[in-house]
């Protein structure tokens, strides 16, 4: 083997491991330095990941973990379905799309956390009201995603599918979604970090389980290692989701020439 | 719709084809308030938890003139302002350079890729123990939720641009630096566009964010205070107000973008 393959794969590996090089010896750095304070305020890695193992150990690292998983999940599911429905109706149908275009218009740019305290008020303090943020978060991503794709379809592979005698409904299935995939599933991805996103802030805000209220508990309780663990948890969580997205993406669409993130 | 010949046909036919454009949003808005009206007073939902359309009017005027709202908006916005300017300042450069120079996107884009999912709003818990609850918290906490998105936009846009370009202005003896500001930067413009479109809705929900999580002044903090208050009506109300404030910067934004720039095609 040439000195070239073998450097390949650690050139791989690097690249990988790299970004997660750089924060940790910042880390380390700013708070060796107490640049931003001191070890109370800014503990370094190493004070953290003990915490974390003590946390881990405790069972209660993972429950809190699971509970922000299950809110996550659940509201990017409903966003999922109800992005891609109402997405596909906006694409497809002029009728809803005229009657939807003024109420969407105006959700899609409007900060959604304006709403967090009407919502809080109706759905209430439980795990409904956070999955409800995560969705408001996810679902207009998927839906604008989904209404693009589906109203940029080329013409002849609806003619050419009729032709060779599917149906209408059949070829919503297997010539529309397909061919807007590309872009529904760009929707999708922002849609996976806003829901995370929204359920961790709605935990922070107001809850009583979570990753999100691990955090602000510990703010509260001056327990500040704890902060950095609820907050690196649930970014690492967003990272390894995001990467199995992309890598889902990528094989769903290889037959497609806008596979290239 | 077939083609009809005649005046008269093809006037029904126009009206026919434009009358939906015009009915149908109408129909839908006025469905979706009528609903919010008549259900807490059918009973259909209690009024504690959501107050019909008419009353949170009322009170959106009501809070407009109180005195304690326009100075909480105030210092919102100069947070807002403040931290948007600087993360373009940032942004703009540090993307553009990112492409058109390889190596600075080989080092810059992983950590990108590895910080995107992280709840920057969060960060002001950690923020306020680093800096304490004053402007440079507050600031920092809007450029580091919106500098993501205007570098991966500038970068995309100076990635992408006609290397022809680049190469005739070379060729005519441009300086980097002119080639940069006069060349590569209006290329990319477009591009940079929708990412700071993209960057001011993200900083205004970075500012609410942070002010509902470290309470203080700001307009964040006044519409949670009224949460903890228990003043269901005055949620509302400044829900409605805050959404519409947003909803008005993303319309003024486009169509400022529209009319300076006519020649910029396709969406922002």
């Amino acid at each position: 083997m040439s000195p070239a393959a073998v450097l390949r794969p650690v050139v791989w590996v690097w690249w990988r491991v790299y970004p997660f090089v750089v924060i940790l010896a910042l880390w380390w750095f700013l708070a060796d330095r107490g640049l931003l304070g001191n070890r109370f305020v800014m503990p370094p890695p190493g004070d953290v990941l003990d915490r974390a193992r003590e946390l881990f150990d405790d069972g209660s690292l993972v429950d809190e973990t699971l509970v922000t998983l299950r809110s996550v999940f659940i509201a990017y599911g409903l966003a999922m379905v109800v992005g891609i429905l109402l997405g596909t109706l906006i694409g497809r149908v002029r009728a809803v799309r005229l009657a939807l275009r003024p109420i969407v218009s105006f959700l899609f740019p409007t900060p959604k956390v304006a709403l967090y305290p009407a919502m809080t008020i109706i759905f209430g303090l439980g795990a409904s009201s956070k999955i409800v943020f995560g969705f408001s978060e996810a679902v207009f991503p998927i839906l604008l995603g989904t209404a693009a794709g589906t109203s940029q379809i080329e013409p002849r592979l609806l003619w050419s599918a009729s032709s060779l005698g599917t149906s209408e409904r059949q070829s919503l299935l297997r010539v529309v979604i397909p061919a807007a995939l590309p872009s529904i599933l760009t929707g999708a991805r922002i849609a996976m970090v806003g829901a995370i996103i929204g359920v961790f802030l709605g935990e922070m805000i107001a809850g009583s389980s979570g990753l999100g209220h691990m955090m602000a508990v510990a703010y509260r309780t001056l327990e500040t290692p704890d902060m950095y663990v609820a907050i690196v948890t649930v970014s690492l969580i967003g990272y390894l989701l995001d990467r199995t997205f992309l890598l889902a993406r990528r094989s769903l669409l290889a037959w497609s020439a806008e596979e290239a993130p | 719709m077939s083609t009809t010949r005649g005046e008269p046909r093809q006037f029904i036919a126009r009206a026919r084809h434009l009358a939906p454009q015009v009915l149908l949003p109408a129909l839908s808005v006025t469905m979706l308030l009528g609903l919010w009206e008549i259900a807490p007073r059918l009973g259909w939902v209690r009024d504690t938890s959501i107050p019909p359309f008419s009353e949170v009017i009322a009170e959106v005027v009501d809070v407009l003139g109180r005195p304690g709202f326009g100075t909480n908006v105030a210092s919102s916005a100069q947070r807002w302002g403040l931290g948007l300017a600087i993360a373009t300042a940032i942004g703009i450069p540090l993307g553009t350079l990112m492409g058109r120079w390889r190596p600075l996107y080989k080092l810059v884009d992983p950590l990108l890729v590895v910080t995107y999912p992280v709840p920057k709003t969060a960060l002001i818990l950690l923020f306020v123990l680093w800096w304490e609850a004053g402007t440079v918290s507050r600031v920092g906490i809007v450029i580091t939720g919106c500098l993501i998105p205007i570098v991966i936009s500038s970068y995309h846009g100076a990635h992408a641009i006609e290397e022809r370009l680049v190469w005739s202005a070379r060729g005519l003896g441009i300086g980097p630096i002119r080639r940069g500001v006069r060349v590569i930067l209006p290329a990319a413009l477009p591009q940079i566009l929708s990412g700071l479109r993209l960057a001011i809705a993200i900083s205004i929900f970075t500012v609410l964010g942070s002010e509902l999580l470290i309470r203080g002044d700001g307009i964040g903090a006044f519409m949670f205070t009224a949460l903890d208050n228990g003043q269901t009506l005055t949620v509302f109300a400044m829900s409605t107000i805050v959404a519409t404030i947003g909803f008005l910067l993303d319309l003024i934004y486009v169509q400022a973008v529209r009319r300076s720039l006519p020649w910029l095609e396709g969406d922002i």
